[in-house]
């Protein structure tokens, strides 16, 4: 038995010594010439404040402008790594992990050499601050082409954000039985940051809602005579088995100049609530002339926020929305919600975006109830396709509108000017479940295909987003897909795709 | 037969030979049609991407395969190596002697097979190169003589070549059982080879627990056919034939003719003939030649264009619009647009549908035309629209090129950098790089820069309906757009609409017409007669050939109180006659 384990011991140390001699460490280049830049390394990870629970943050020079870059770690303790193959830079988790560990509410010190020409470059040294509050391990997203009408291969995928395992929860080769027409899936929505109670949607082909609710899987629809669509954007309530909808009539509409090329509107957009417990669909509200959109539920389930669009000017209310578009502007509201009687009270404005000619969408409160997030743009509801397309973050106080501030008062708006990008659609805007960092999908790589970006939030101070990290930095560049929809997870969907596909006809 | 070697050699050479010049003389646009929707990168996440599926190995085999196919006879040349090599191993499986005549003649068959599937558009290589490693795994497995060695490794063969080869699985393992039985028939075989059978249909059930696939997906595919719901039925039928061609070759061999030549000549002729026959039921013409256009338009070939019309006039909507595409080019739309068929503004500039191919050569019309976004979208649409999920590189180029002429360097540099990983886009990705971020290169650039300096600076959702106003627009921009000047022309014809033809004529005077273009003459004239007596002055614009042809046109049609087919034989050729007949 001994000789077997030492055997096995020996084997095991073997296979640890190839493994850790693939990493490379290399010398510090001996002779270089300074440069008092910051290092041109994409993803720009250059004074960032990261979670301690996060993957290695791994990144590139550009390849092509170097032919080759080192850096090298210093953690508070002193102790020093070098890390560089080609023009990547990539760390082995294990010691990653180990910085880190060392490094919670300190920071590492980042010198980075470029090699030009044959010849080296310093640059300016970076840190990286490492917060001992924890991320969420997981997030989902959708991924797609950056489509117009037509679409392919899409899929909702989750990466735990710790290591860089990616997994699909669910695609639409499989359960789409009409190939010409094709099947969309989007808008998956968890309770609670956990994935026991979940949903999609699959539209066209077998078109239906897909409901987990403590773990059963159902297919439901939610189009009711009375309603003008099944479900949309969706909202759990934090505690009831209740979720908030929109119903929306959306439309494309394509720019022949508008760097944005892409319009998306609504002809008509309503809310309803579903009860899953007793397959119910109520009407939350469906002002025939006005536009409801985004139901988000408060941190205790109380308030229900959602957007809804003002009134056209008089002129323009028989025209046609591809005319009057760029008019349509929609404001924040909130109505309380009492769970026992499934009742809503009194609407009230809690944003005036119009009066400033900004149009609010997709609202998402923390979970300490203190603060609510959202996308503005100057107008329409989709800001993702719009350049202007910002994040915006108020306090919620006792006042409404929460931006109303009397003369001689500081401004309520949290600065998220680190958070948010130039000229770039940043959107869909969400909280960790411990209210620490906040992530939203922004398309500022190029303008097309949107990435993940992450800032710290803490006490209404906000650093500067970093980009999901990758195994390979390069990934960003050849995955030509957008992330779209990212939503925070506490832990993974464990139900796979083949089970999903189960409640498909066949 | 004594010289039955060299017999045979000849022949498979004379079928590779036929096999090339069929796709290279009567098939080559098939060949790029098969090549625009792909695009292999030699790079490691698109190679462990293609083989994680069963069969990767014959589908990554077959996607290198048709990259050549931009060069039709190489392509040609490819297809027909394939197609030999299918026929030498199934030699090599059915015959029993070394001149073993009936296994030469019959080992023609799946490759006629083969040929018949892939004159399908839709077709893909990986099927024929799922043949060739099923028949070599099943020639290789019976090299071995040790018989148990042999069917233990024929068991353990199975998962591996459904790894290589995908569901074609199921004919090799019959393949290998009648090649155990016609060894030894014996009860220890036939339990063996049930179990080879339960292997077989077991091995897609276990990848299905492993990979995002549906089962029936993985018991008929994965990928040997464009559609993914579709069966590719040819490509089954000729591995399918393999095990009945085993049984039939060895009844034959108990054969022995006493003049052997001749009756291999004569089985091989008659062979042939049968192919040659399937092969041309099976090939489409209308089909190749809707390619034929399509290739013409991407390659700016619009001289070829106008002769293939001018031979045979075109009757499907993606020839119409490569040929007033080419007619627009070579500024002859409004001229002689009508000498050709017309089908009104669905031939000129299509409304979007969602399918990958018709969006590719009206994006060329919008990408010619200036209006770079929808050219993008049209393209964009197209390559959503590939059915089975691949990219297209010719896709990818153009997507470049807009995002170039948009100033969106970002983006382009995404997809020259993706196309720097494929063999054949390469270079022209790496010349196209050094335009990234550099304006004053792209303005100074032949085609970018006059595409930029085309595009519309007025802002509107494009639709269908608002293209005329989008054509003036483009008119507006730049005043010696010429071609938008005869899309604007030839639309307003297209549409009847002849008081806007005369209206829009003013935009003529930055052209340099030297005369007013026949069609809009005759559409000018024709307005004038809707609007003034016989006394009033004719336009001064408008030639006395023209009056005069307009005048017997009307006569001819008084006389044949409206009849169109006297007419249309006539003055088929004139505006006159799709205005009052089309």
């Amino acid at each position: 038995m001994k000789t077997y384990l030492h055997i096995y011991m020996n084997a095991l140390a073997v296979v640890l010594l190839l493994m850790t001699s693939c990493v490379a460490h290399p010398d510090v280049p001996s002779t270089s010439k300074d440069s008092s830049d910051l290092p041109a390394i994409f993803p720009d990870y250059c004074d960032v404040t990261i979670p301690y629970n996060i993957a290695p943050l791994n990144f590139m020079l550009p390849e092509g402008e170097y032919d080759a870059c080192v850096a090298r770690f210093t953690t508070p303790d002193g102790v020093q790594q070098t890390y560089g193959s080609g023009v990547k830079v990539m760390i082995p988790e294990t010691e990653w992990r180990a910085m880190m560990g060392e490094s919670k509410d300190k920071s590492i010190r980042v010198e980075v050499w470029g090699k030009k020409s044959g010849e080296w470059y310093a640059f300016r040294p970076f840190e990286i601050h490492v917060a001992s509050d924890p991320i969420d391990e997981y997030v989902s997203y959708r991924l797609i082409d950056p489509t117009y009408v037509a679409w392919s291969r899409m899929e909702i995928a989750q990466r735990n954000v710790t290591n860089f395992e990616e997994s699909k929860i669910f695609n639409n080769e499989i359960t789409s039985n009409d190939r010409k027409i094709g099947q969309c899936i989007n808008c998956h929505s968890y309770q609670n940051y956990k994935t026991d109670n979940m949903l999609f949607h699959v539209r066209l082909s077998n078109a239906s809602t897909i409901i987990v609710n403590d773990g059963e899987i159902s297919r439901v629809n939610l189009k009711r005579d009375y309603t003008i669509s099944s479900g949309v954007y969706p909202s759990w309530h934090p505690t009831e088995k209740i979720i908030a909808f929109s119903t929306d009539l959306t439309r494309q509409a394509f720019h022949t100049s508008n760097p944005n090329k892409i319009e998306v509107y609504d002809l008509e957009s309503d809310m309803i609530m579903y009860d899953i417990e007793t397959d119910s669909v109520y009407i939350v509200s469906n002002d025939p002339e006005l536009l409801e959109i985004y139901p988000t539920w408060s941190h205790d389930g109380k308030y229900l926020y959602y957007c809804k669009s003002v009134p056209l000017p008089e002129e323009m209310r028989d025209q046609d929305i591809r005319t009057t578009y760029q008019k349509v502007q929609y404001n924040l509201y909130r109505r309380s919600f009492e769970s026992a009687t499934r009742s809503f009270g009194e609407e009230e404005l809690v944003y005036d975006a119009a009066s400033k000619d900004k149009s609010v969408t997709l609202p998402r409160v923390s979970p300490d109830g203190k603060y609510i997030m959202f996308a503005q743009g100057q107008y329409g509801c989709f800001h993702i396709r719009h350049s202007d397309g910002d994040i915006v973050c108020l306090p919620i106080g006792d006042k409404l509108p929460l931006d109303a501030t009397e003369e001689g008062e500081a401004s309520p708006f949290i600065d998220l000017s680190k958070f948010n990008s130039e000229g770039f659609a940043d959107s869909y805007p969400s909280w960790s479940s411990n209210g620490r960092w906040i992530m939203c999908s922004s398309r500022r790589g190029d303008g097309i295909f949107s990435r993940l970006f992450y800032s710290y939030f803490k006490d209404g101070k906000v650093e500067k987003a970093f980009m999901l990290p990758q195994e390979d930095p390069e990934l960003n560049t050849f995955r030509l897909r957008c992330y779209n929809r990212p939503e925070f997870m506490v832990e993974p969907v464990t139900i796979s795709v083949a089970e999903f596909s189960k409640v498909f006809p066949k | 037969m004594r010289q039955g070697r060299w017999v045979f050699l000849l022949s498979s050479i004379i079928f590779g030979v036929a096999v090339m010049l069929f796709f290279a003389l009567a098939y080559p646009h098939h060949l790029h049609f098969q090549e625009q929707y792909q695009l292999f990168q030699f790079n490691q996440n698109y190679i462990l991407g293609v083989l994680s599926l069963p069969g990767g190995v014959a589908d990554l085999a077959g996607r290198f395969l048709t990259q050549f196919f931009l060069y039709a006879w190489v392509g040609a040349t490819l297809i027909a190596l394939v197609l030999v090599g299918i026929q030498y191993l199934t030699y090599r499986l059915l015959s029993q002697s070394h001149d073993d005549i009936f296994a030469n003649a019959l080992s023609f068959i799946p490759s006629i097979l083969c040929c018949c599937f892939l004159c399908d558009e839709n077709a893909l290589m990986s099927a024929p190169v799922a043949l060739l490693i099923v028949l070599g795994g099943v020639l290789s497995i019976r090299c071995i003589r040790a018989e148990e060695i042999r069917q233990i490794l024929a068991i353990i063969s199975i998962p591996i070549i459904y790894m290589l080869a995908g569901a074609f699985v199921i004919p090799y393992t019959l393949m290998l059982i009648i090649g155990e039985i016609q060894k030894e028939s014996s009860l220890r075989v036939i339990l063996i080879s049930c179990g080879m059978l339960l292997v077989a249909s077991l091995v897609p059930v276990i990848w299905h627990q492993f990979v995002h696939c549906s089962l029936v997906k993985l018991y008929v595919g994965p990928h040997y056919y464009r559609i993914p719901d579709d069966f590719a039925i040819w490509a089954w039928v000729a591995v399918g034939i393999n095990p009945v061609l085993m049984l039939l070759s060895k009844v034959l061999s108990r054969w022995n003719p006493r003049n052997a030549f001749v009756v291999f000549v004569s089985s091989w002729g008659v062979l042939m003939l049968l192919g040659g026959m399937m092969v041309s039921k099976q090939q489409s013409q209308a089909q190749e030649n809707i390619m034929a256009y399509d290739f013409m338009a991407r390659n700016a070939l619009w001289n070829r264009i106008l002769q293939k019309a001018q031979a045979q006039a075109p009757r499907n909507q993606v020839a119409a619009v490569a040929l007033n595409l080419a007619l627009a080019e070579r500024d002859m739309l409004t001229s002689s647009m009508f000498e050709f068929p017309q089908n009104g503004i669905a031939g000129l500039l299509p409304n979007f549908t969602s399918d990958y191919i018709s969006p590719l050569v009206t994006s060329e019309a919008f990408y010619r035309l200036g209006m770079v976004n929808t050219a993008q979208r049209f393209v964009f649409e197209a390559q959503e629209a590939i059915p089975d999920f691949q990219k297209s590189a010719r896709c990818y180029k153009r997507l470049a090129e807009t995002n170039l002429i948009n100033g969106a360097y970002e983006v382009a540099r995404k997809y020259l950098q993706a196309l720097q990983y494929t063999l054949f886009y390469r270079e022209w990705a790496t010349e196209t790089m050094t335009l990234i971020g550099d304006d004053k290169a792209v303005e100074a650039h032949p085609e970018y820069g006059s595409l930029r300096k085309m595009r519309i600076d007025q802002e509107h959702f494009f639709g269908g309906n608002e293209l005329h106003q989008i054509l003036v627009w483009l008119l507006e921009a730049n005043p010696k757009n010429k071609i938008a000047f005869e899309y604007l022309e030839a639309s307003c014809m297209l549409v009847k609409d002849v008081e806007k033809v005369s209206r829009y004529y003013s935009y003529s005077e930055a052209l340099g017409y030297k005369e007013v273009p026949s069609a809009i003459q005759q559409a000018m004239l024709l307005h004038w007669s809707q609007n003034h007596s016989v006394s009033d002055p004719l336009p001064s614009n408008v030639q006395a050939n023209i009056l005069q042809g307009f005048k017997n046109f009307y006569s001819t049609m008084q006389a044949h109180n409206g009849n169109p087919a006297p007419v249309k034989k006539l003055y088929g050729n004139t505006y006159w006659s799709y205005y009052y007949f089309n």
